[in-house]
């Protein structure tokens, strides 16, 4: 591909990925269909509700149409903008998704950026100290991160700021007196944070420590330190930007999927996001919503490969002529 | 074994030595009240209900809100006896098909329009009788409604039919406001998410995913009531609730697990009480189906049932929270309830001699007599084991199956494939309302929570419908009994445990819970009240 035709190369990225998306849409919908249970079934309750009702609750929703004419129905109106009603939620598709949107990209940005902060920093200190004391015990601190179940770390967590010193929430995005003020909100986000951040940190660290170790053995760092180059600015300035190409290509892959798949922290932190959104839709059989969740995820997905293909570019440039 | 049963013995004998206190626990939270204080807020842990429509759904994540803001024309005391709600009084006439209801004069919808009865005559004839799941059923019993007066509603009915007022409060029966429902669509209506009752609470915001919040409806028409200034629902599941509420972040935690029941009983400043949920009183049964062999044989069910300890499930897989079941019908509808009915103690000897009689012998060495599978979803995982063991016992092997719960109900009842399965079946208030439907011939059909053991006796169909004709409480309560023997006889479906379960609460800041109703966790914050309000309505 010559350097120049950049701009075609990426419109093709963005045909397929359209393509893949109506792909995404469809296969949703057979899951979701061949899956026991639907929307009529969850509105009953355990009330015993008769098949006339279950049939009439069916004919109003068009559950009953073929599945072709309902995956059919639906590309058509979601390629305008329209994601369909959920009876479940009770409001639009689009509200349901977009008023969990902003507590998700909080949570998911905040251990974003923590991951890699952290991963970073302590992926080049441990390249740095390689084979010492220093590398050892972030090696072992990112190894418990990246085991320890998300869960389990949540409830301990939980356990011991929570309900044992009583310094931060157990749960919530603001406190039940409704104040919800930006300190409120940044004491509930710490503990889901930290939590979420710490398996994809401990990844960074790994991958960084790799690649900072393989760059620092390099020819051009030798020469930088030769020239009397400060460490912090060998590591910095020469090795580093070299070392990230790996590091961005973690990052991007967990982009994509950071915002509907934190479903387990969402749920120990009882945060009002998107990853609850989608655990509690597949549990109520809640198509319209699924559909809508899944789009939204396989178009971050889609986004992110893009995205990575562009700071390719940006950080060696030498991927342009290949 | 697959659980250790010295453990489970110990810790069963803990449970129901523990929760032997819960009633005293309660006693305490209701002896000599002192006298209530204004003002606070309420913090209660609950599903994400979605929308706030009763009138549409019997989801138990959607009333425990919506009972705060909507009322029904009765509610029903702790006897399941009927009381006043938005009618103040009410005649049945001699022939007993035919309900007078007053209404309340001066009672108004959250945005100030005047409620009348028309708004009952509309709620049911469009919204209940076509579109609750439930109540849809009474259109069969429901000749029309008439409202001669702005203030009167009359229910003709099809035929006599006792449990007629039973039907008439929140849960099944919530009247709607005809003047924001009338010409729309009841299921998409935007008004269901920002709902307009008549009851204690008003709306004030619902952030899906983390909480509706409640204010103090201060023209609610029973005077001085409610006393709360907010309530609070913040949603959380099981787990998450239990540890918000060791951390002091909720205040009512309203379906705690049997470990977390125990965990809280005698806590200082905690209440943990049955009062107040008899409405959702249950019998959890073996579910076997009798169009599969060896169950549509009687022998091979009695000896099902001789071979379960009951006691030691009660004890173990639920904390001593529920009882061994004496009945198939709930001990807590007590007019109706009879345990002078064939009783299946464990005996391994009368097991082992039902089978051999029905033929399904023992392979040499002792093996197994028969296989046969268990579907279940996670809530009953712990129970399915300890079936499994038991019957191992006798020769009859079990294969589990663990499933979601979707894929367990349409196994069950839609496609009736399956050899054995469980279900928590409420039995609310009326044996007619919620126990019927297990067992009569017109209830196999493909939905969920119906007749899936598929039994069918016309005697017993008979005696349920009597039943229901039957005006006097003591002559249908005999005919209940009747009904008990001949199931406990038949065995369709053996009973497991019996039970309600408690909920629990923060009684050193808020008092008046378990005194007002028999579903009273669909209501509790009309009479609630904060230890630390002020002690006049400022």
């Amino acid at each position: 591909m010559r350097p120049d035709s950049f701009a075609v190369f990426l419109l093709r990225r963005l045909v397929s990925g359209l393509v893949l998306l109506a792909m995404v849409t469809a296969a949703t919908f057979v899951l979701i269909t061949a899956t026991p249970g639907d929307t009529a079934q969850v509105l009953a309750g355990q009330a015993g509700a008769d098949p006339a009702y279950l049939a009439l609750i069916r004919r109003r929703l068009q559950l009953d149409r073929p599945l072709p004419y309902q995956i059919a129905a639906y590309l058509r109106q979601s390629a305008q903008g329209d994601l369909g009603f959920s009876v479940i939620q009770g409001r639009p598709v689009r509200d349901a998704i977009g008023g969990r949107l902003l507590a998700s990209l909080l949570l998911a940005g905040t251990a974003f950026f923590l991951a890699a902060l952290l991963g970073v920093t302590l992926g080049v200190i441990a390249a740095h100290r390689r084979g010492g004391v220093v590398d050892a015990a972030i090696s072992v601190i990112s190894l418990l991160a990246y085991s320890l179940p998300v869960f389990w770390l949540g409830q301990l967590l939980i356990a011991l700021f929570a309900v044992r010193l009583h310094w931060l929430p157990a749960g919530g995005m603001r406190s039940a007196d409704g104040s919800g003020g930006f300190g409120d909100v940044v004491h509930h986000l710490a503990l889901p944070a930290v939590t979420l951040s710490l398996l994809l940190m401990a990844l960074i660290v790994r991958v960084t420590r790799t690649a900072m170790s393989e760059a620092l053995v390099e020819d051009y760092v030798s020469a930088a330190r030769a020239k009397g180059a400060s460490e912090p600015r060998v590591l910095i300035r020469h090795a580093l930007p070299n070392a990230l190409r790996p590091v961005v290509t973690v990052l991007t892959g967990y982009l994509g999927l950071i915002l509907t798949g934190a479903v387990l922290v969402e749920t120990v932190f009882v945060w009002p996001g998107l990853g609850r959104l989608l655990y509690d839709s597949v549990l109520a059989r809640d198509t319209p919503v699924l559909a809508g969740l899944l789009l939204l995820s396989a178009t971050l997905v889609v986004a992110a490969n893009i995205l990575a293909d562009v700071l390719y570019r940006a950080l060696d440039p030498r991927t342009a002529l290949r | 074994m697959s659980i250790p049963r010295v453990l489970l013995y110990v810790a069963g004998a803990l449970a129901a030595a523990v929760l032997g206190l819960s009633a005293t626990a309660a006693a305490r939270e209701t002896a000599s009240p002192p006298k209530p204080r204004f003002g606070g807020t309420l913090v209660v842990a609950s599903g994400d209900p979605g929308p706030l429509n009763p009138g549409i759904t019997s989801s138990g994540q959607v009333h425990p809100v919506t009972g705060e803001i909507f009322s029904g024309l009765v509610r029903l005391n702790r006897h399941f006896d009927p009381v006043p709600d938005l009618a103040r009084s009410w005649s049945v006439s001699k022939d007993g098909k035919t309900y007078t209801f007053n209404l309340e004069p001066k009672v108004r919808w959250h945005d100030g329009h005047v409620f009348s009865s028309l708004d009952v005559k509309f709620t049911y004839e469009e919204i209940l009788l076509k579109l609750h799941p439930r109540t849809r059923t009474l259109a069969d019993v429901i000749e029309s409604i008439k409202t001669p007066s702005k203030n009167v509603v009359v229910f003709r009915l099809k035929h006599r039919y006792a449990p007629f007022l039973t039907w008439l409060d929140e849960d099944n029966g919530a009247i709607l406001p005809r003047h924001l429902y009338q010409g729309t669509d009841p299921l998409t209506n935007p008004v269901n998410l920002r709902p307009i009752g008549t009851g204690p609470f008003k709306f004030e915001s619902y952030a899906s995913g983390d909480r509706v919040v409640l204010v103090r409806n201060a023209d609610y028409f029973k005077a001085g009531l409610p006393r709360l200034d907010r309530l609070v629902f913040r949603f959380m599941q099981s787990a998450q609730a239990a540890q918000a509420f060791e951390a002091g972040e909720i205040d009512v935690y309203m379906f705690p697990s049997g470990p977390d029941s125990l965990r809280f009983l005698n806590r200082p400043g905690v209440t943990v009480t049955e009062r107040g949920r008899e409405g959702s009183a249950r019998v959890v049964p073996l579910i076997l189906n009798l169009k599969r062999s060896p169950f549509g044989d009687v022998r091979v069910r009695r000896a099902i049932a001789w071979a379960l300890d009951t006691d030691f499930i009660a004890r173990t897989a639920y904390a001593g929270v529920l009882k061994p079941a004496k009945s198939p019908l709930t001990r807590f509808i007590g007019w109706a309830y009879t345990p002078k009915v064939q009783q299946y103690s464990h005996d391994l000897t009368r097991a082992n001699a039902l089978l051999d009689a029905a033929g399904l012998r023992r392979g040499s060495g002792g093996g197994v007599r028969f296989r046969t599978s268990l579907i279940y979803d996670s809530g009953f995982a712990r129970q399915a084991e300890l079936i499994k063991t038991q019957l191992g016992e006798v020769g009859i092997g079990i294969d589990l199956k663990l499933m979601d719960m979707n894929s367990w109900v349409r196994k069950l009842y839609i496609d009736k494939d399956f050899d054995m399965g469980y279900t928590n079946f409420t039995h609310p208030a009326d044996p007619d309302v919620g126990w019927k439907r297990i067992y009569v011939c017109s209830n196999i059909v493909q939905a969920p929570f119906t007749n899936g053991s598929q039994y069918c006796n016309p005697e017993v169909d008979r005696l349920f419908a009597q039943a229901a004709g039957e005006l006097d409480q003591k002559k249908r309560g005999d005919i209940y009994k009747r009904l008990q023997r001949k199931l406990q006889s038949d065995l369709p479906v053996i009973p497991l445990v019996d039970g309600i379960g408690p909920w629990i609460f923060r009684s050193s800041e808020f008092r008046g819970f378990g005194n007002s109703g028999s579903k009273e966790q669909f209501f509790f914050g009309e009479k609630v009240w904060w230890t630390k309000g002020t002690a006049t309505r400022g």
